[in-house]
């Protein structure tokens, strides 16, 4: 087994009183990218934000790199090397792309090295100069991208990335996802609605089914799996009768 | 006919600028913090004691009167720093009637304590020599004191500005105000950014109250009278922008001044004719969005 | 537990800002009389408030160590905050009375007058007020008070414009040409109307040149000290300002006049309402102004006026007294004359000892109007300007004294 980048075990969070997540379990090697599906309300975005220590209260274990971060504050854990990129991007409109890049950089005390970012992402090149209101919606994930590599992070959160994007880009960013790794040494968890993408990116999969962790295994045979693939995320079976109903 | 025009854009100005030299400091604090604080005016009164008080009522010469200013601002800007960790760093996230409370529970308590310290007779600060008295230019006469007060108003609304924009302080900054959350998760000290803007926002308040202190007298009615007319720049400007406070500011004194010379009847409804004009035309302000949300 | 420290230190740092007017309740033995005194001790009238106790407490004290009143007995004062609106006065006249406390004195806004002299009127109690010399509320003017267990002590508003205007127009028969500053309330634009209107009384030709009109509460007036400025016209000679406004409102004009040169620029500034504590903050910069007032230390040559100076001197760090001292002295007198008049302090035998009481000033004799329930006392023109060398940073040029034209 290689080393763990993150360990995640028992992990609970709660809204206020309502608990979204029932102990669920983690675990990423160093340079691996793991997918993490699930229906709408699973609790994917849930698990990042408890990773990062943002909104929801959390309890259980998450080791990084060798390190308990679940109790530290969130600017903390970012510079201790793990990176958000959350499902609405949240660039900050006011400042241009640069600034956007230069930031993420300066707070893990990071040189910007523009270069490898554009590398990686290729369009961000022509955007450097613009303000982050004047970005369009890809446009704007390609930058979320680059400004969660631009502090060099061992771990990225990906949330969503290709919410909202045409075929076209889509395609663009399934190649800059699939050579961060070994570009940056970095590891990823990749949460998508979009099976086919995590599929193609991902060694393993973990499945969440309302807040419980409902599946873990190689990507391979969850796509071989369409049992699997419709007890887990098809959707619920209101819909299905709806559709009965049509005919 | 031209030289009262003359005298009352003159005017106006000269008005205006002390206005946003105070305002400026809320503005900021708004900005960033999304926090009215009420308390500003007890900061700026503050200001204008602690000057009186190192300078003991006669400034003597410019040296002095630097010395004075920045002891001012630094002082209110630690209060500031102490108000936004005892105080407002904790009520954030809080709806802003729970914020607005507190600073005014704040300003309350500082006034009781400007009281305790300086009693309740009325302070006065002559005026440095050199910035005394009036000179004429096209037939209108211009108090020499008013031209140092748009000068320094002009340097910190230019100072300001590149604070914000050209610094990576005011990278942060703009960052923080505009999205918490994400700078801290991008590694961002939010707390420091916040509390040094508190501290700045105060130590504004704290330099305007000596600035002005000269012409006023320095009592405890300086704090809700300030407030007041801070708190309507921060509206008329829109909440949170630089550059809306500058204008709303220069607005306010020339219409002030306008009225006064022209429909002296308005004159003391000037600033609420201002606000609500605004508020019904253009709710969001002037310029309507916080330095942090877009370019301005 | 940790969040708990923060609401009590803001309690106890409130407590101790809001709380400090220490009111000692009038827990009276049988051989002290207390008299509740009602004044601002916050914010922006504080000072004027502390002038009003300190006089009061000079002449109790003066009539303590002359062995007290009514066959010896003491006289004590409890203060309560006179606050910022008719509802706090008004309040703290309900906690004297139900503490027993039913020999009321102070009050300095008209405003807070109208509150509570009817609520007095309902009550077992009776007040003597200060600086409460608005027309509405006492009977100066039609011989007759309002209120009957109301008495006054301060100069009516008008009558302090109206002397002013007298001695202006003889001593200054060119200046015609005026601007008026005055806050923009009833008792303002009065002033300035009376003043005006004794001016061409004594057939001098007013010509209004502006008349700026500001809140009360506001403290920059830039825009009116540029507007008065520009708009000067005539020789320096016929020019004069009149403010009708007090405290910071008076102050903060001369300074920002002083920015443009505006005193020089004109014969004479006039001012009716208190001014003296102004001239003094003003460090000995304050420019030549003439001002109408219940009182100046330097305007009345009498043992009990040296005796009133160097008794407030002791309590003042050697400041001396200014008008709102003098109203607080002078409702110390009346009660001691009535108390002793009536053999007790019970409010009832007061009240009606106070009317028609003479007793001793530091003007000369003065009456309480019997029916009128105000006190004669004249007013005082008082010439002064700032001078660096003297103790408080003022010299009085000269005073005139005019004698009170009520009933
Ligand atoms: N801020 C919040 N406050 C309260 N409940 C929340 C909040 N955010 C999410 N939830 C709830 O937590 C549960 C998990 O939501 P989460 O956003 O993690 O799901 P998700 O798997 O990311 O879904 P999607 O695919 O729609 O993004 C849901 O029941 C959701 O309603
Ligand atoms: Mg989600």
């Amino acid at each position: 087994m290689t080393a763990k980048t993150l360990t995640v075990s028992h992990l609970e969070a709660w809204y206020g009183t309502a608990q979204a997540l029932f102990g669920i379990d983690i675990a990423v090697a160093e340079r691996e990218v793991v997918g993490l599906l699930g229906r709408n309300g699973a609790g994917k975005s849930t698990t990042f934000k408890a990773i990062m220590g943002i909104e929801a209260r959390r309890l259980g274990t998450i080791v990084f790199q060798d390190r308990e971060i679940s109790r530290l504050r969130t600017e903390t854990i970012a510079r201790s090397g793990v990176a958000w990129v959350p499902p609405d991007r949240r660039i900050f409109p006011a400042l241009s792309v640069r600034e956007n890049l230069a930031l993420a950089a300066r707070a893990r005390r990071q040189p910007l090295d523009v270069d490898r970012l554009v590398d990686a992402v290729p369009i961000l090149e022509r955007l450097l100069p613009r303000r982050g209101y004047q970005l369009s919606g890809g446009e704007k994930q390609a930058v979320a991208i680059a400004r969660a590599l631009a502090g060099k992070p061992r771990l990225l959160l990906l949330d969503e990335p290709t919410e909202g994007l045409s075929p076209l880009v889509v395609q663009q960013l399934h190649e800059s996802i699939l050579s961060l790794p070994a570009k940056f040494d970095v590891s990823i968890i990749l949460a998508e609605q979009n099976l086919q993408f995590v599929l193609s990116l991902t060694s393993r999969v973990y499945v969440l089914d309302t807040g419980r962790m409902a599946h873990e295994g190689s990507s391979t045979e969850f796509a071989n799996s369409t049992g699997l693939q419709h007890q887990l995320l098809s959707v619920a079976s209101t819909s299905d009768s709806r559709s009965h109903a049509d005919h | 006919m031209f030289g009262q025009i003359f005298a009352a854009l003159v005017s106006g100005i000269a008005t205006g600028m002390p206005l946003f030299i105070v305002a400026s400091g809320l503005t900021l604090i708004y900005g960033v913090m999304r926090v009215l604080n009420f308390a500003h005016g007890a900061f700026f009164m503050i200001g204008a004691f602690l000057f009186y008080n190192v300078l003991g009522g006669v400034t003597g010469s410019i040296s002095l009167l630097i010395v004075g200013l920045l002891i001012a601002a630094l002082s209110v800007g630690a209060i500031g720093a102490v108000s936004e960790v005892a105080v407002f760093r904790r009520l954030y996230a809080r709806d802003h009637t729970t914020t607005l409370l507190a600073s005014y529970a704040l300003l309350l308590t500082l006034d009781g304590l400007v009281q305790q310290i300086w009693g309740v007779s009325p302070r006065s600060q002559t005026q440095l020599p050199a910035f005394a008295g009036s000179f004429q230019i096209l037939g209108v006469r211009v108090a020499t004191y008013d031209v140092v007060l748009i000068g320094v108003g002009a340097v910190l609304a230019i100072g300001l500005t590149l604070l914000l924009q050209r610094t990576s302080f005011g990278q942060t900054t703009r960052a923080v105000a505009h999205d918490q959350t994400m700078a801290r998760a991008l590694g961002l000290h939010a707390r420091g950014v916040q509390l040094a803007v508190f501290a700045l926002g105060a130590a504004l308040a704290g330099l305007a109250g000596g600035l002005i202190s000269p012409l006023l007298s320095i009592d405890p009615s300086l704090a809700p009278t300030f407030v007041v007319q801070s708190f309507a720049i921060v509206i008329v400007g829109g909440l949170g922008s630089m550059g809306g406070a500058l204008i709303a500011a220069l607005l306010i004194g020339l219409l002030d001044s306008f009225a006064v010379t022209f429909f002296p009847g308005f004159a003391g409804f000037s600033l609420y004719i201002a606000v609500t004009l605004v508020l019904l035309l253009r709710p969001q302000g002037i310029f309507g969005a916080a330095f942090a949300s877009r370019e301005a | 537990m940790k969040k708990l420290w923060i609401p009590i230190t803001g309690v106890v740092l409130l407590t101790l800002s809001g709380c400090s007017a220490g009111s000692s309740t009038g827990s009276s033995a049988d051989s002290t009389i207390t008299i509740g005194m009602i004044a601002p001790t916050q914010g922006a009238y504080a000072e004027i408030g502390k002038n009003i106790t300190d006089g009061f407490q000079v002449a109790i004290d003066e009539v303590n160590a002359n062995g007290g009143v009514a066959g010896g007995k003491q006289l004590a004062m409890a203060t309560k905050d006179e606050g910022s609106s008719p509802q706090t006065a008004t309040q703290a006249a309900r906690d004297f009375t139900s503490n027993g406390v039913n020999l009321l004195g102070g009050l300095f806004s008209s405003a807070d007058c109208a509150g509570v002299d009817p609520v007095v009127e309902q009550s077992p109690a009776i007040l003597v007020t200060a600086s409460c010399a608005s027309d509405t509320l006492t009977g100066g003017i039609s011989g007759t008070s309002p209120f009957k267990r109301t008495f006054g002590v301060a100069v009516r508003d008008q009558a302090n414009a109206q002397a002013l205007a007298e001695v202006m127009a003889q001593k200054f028969p060119n200046v015609t040409n005026y601007d008026a500053f005055g806050f923009d309330y009833s008792w303002g634009h009065e002033t300035w109307q009376t003043y005006r209107d004794g001016l061409t009384a004594a057939d001098v030709a007013v010509q209004v040149n502006s008349e700026q009109f500001v809140p009360l509460s506001a403290s920059d007036f830039h825009s009116q000290v540029a507007a008065i400025s520009g708009g000067l016209t005539g020789p320096v000679a016929s020019r004069g300002i009149f403010l009708a406004t007090f405290g910071a409102g008076t102050s903060g004009f001369l300074k920002q006049a002083q920015a443009y040169d505006l005193p020089s620029q004109v014969a004479l500034i006039a001012n009716s309402g208190e001014y003296y504590n102004v001239a003094r903050s003003l460090n000995g910069q304050a420019p030549d102004v003439w001002n109408s007032y219940d009182y100046n230390w330097a305007a009345f040559n009498t043992t009990m006026n040296t005796q009133f100076v160097t008794d407030y001197g002791k309590i003042a760090n050697g400041a001396k007294p200014v008008g709102w001292t003098y109203q607080g002295y002078l409702i110390g007198l009346s009660y001691a004359a009535a108390i002793n008049k009536a053999g007790s302090g019970d409010p009832e035998a007061v009240r009606t000892a106070l009317e028609g009481v003479s007793f001793d000033a530091p003007s000369g004799s003065l009456t309480m109007g019997a029916a009128s329930h105000q006190l004669s006392v004249p007013s005082v023109i008082s010439h002064t300007v700032g001078d660096s060398t003297s103790s408080d940073g003022v010299k009085v040029i000269e005073t005139q004294v005019v004698p009170y034209s009520g009933k």
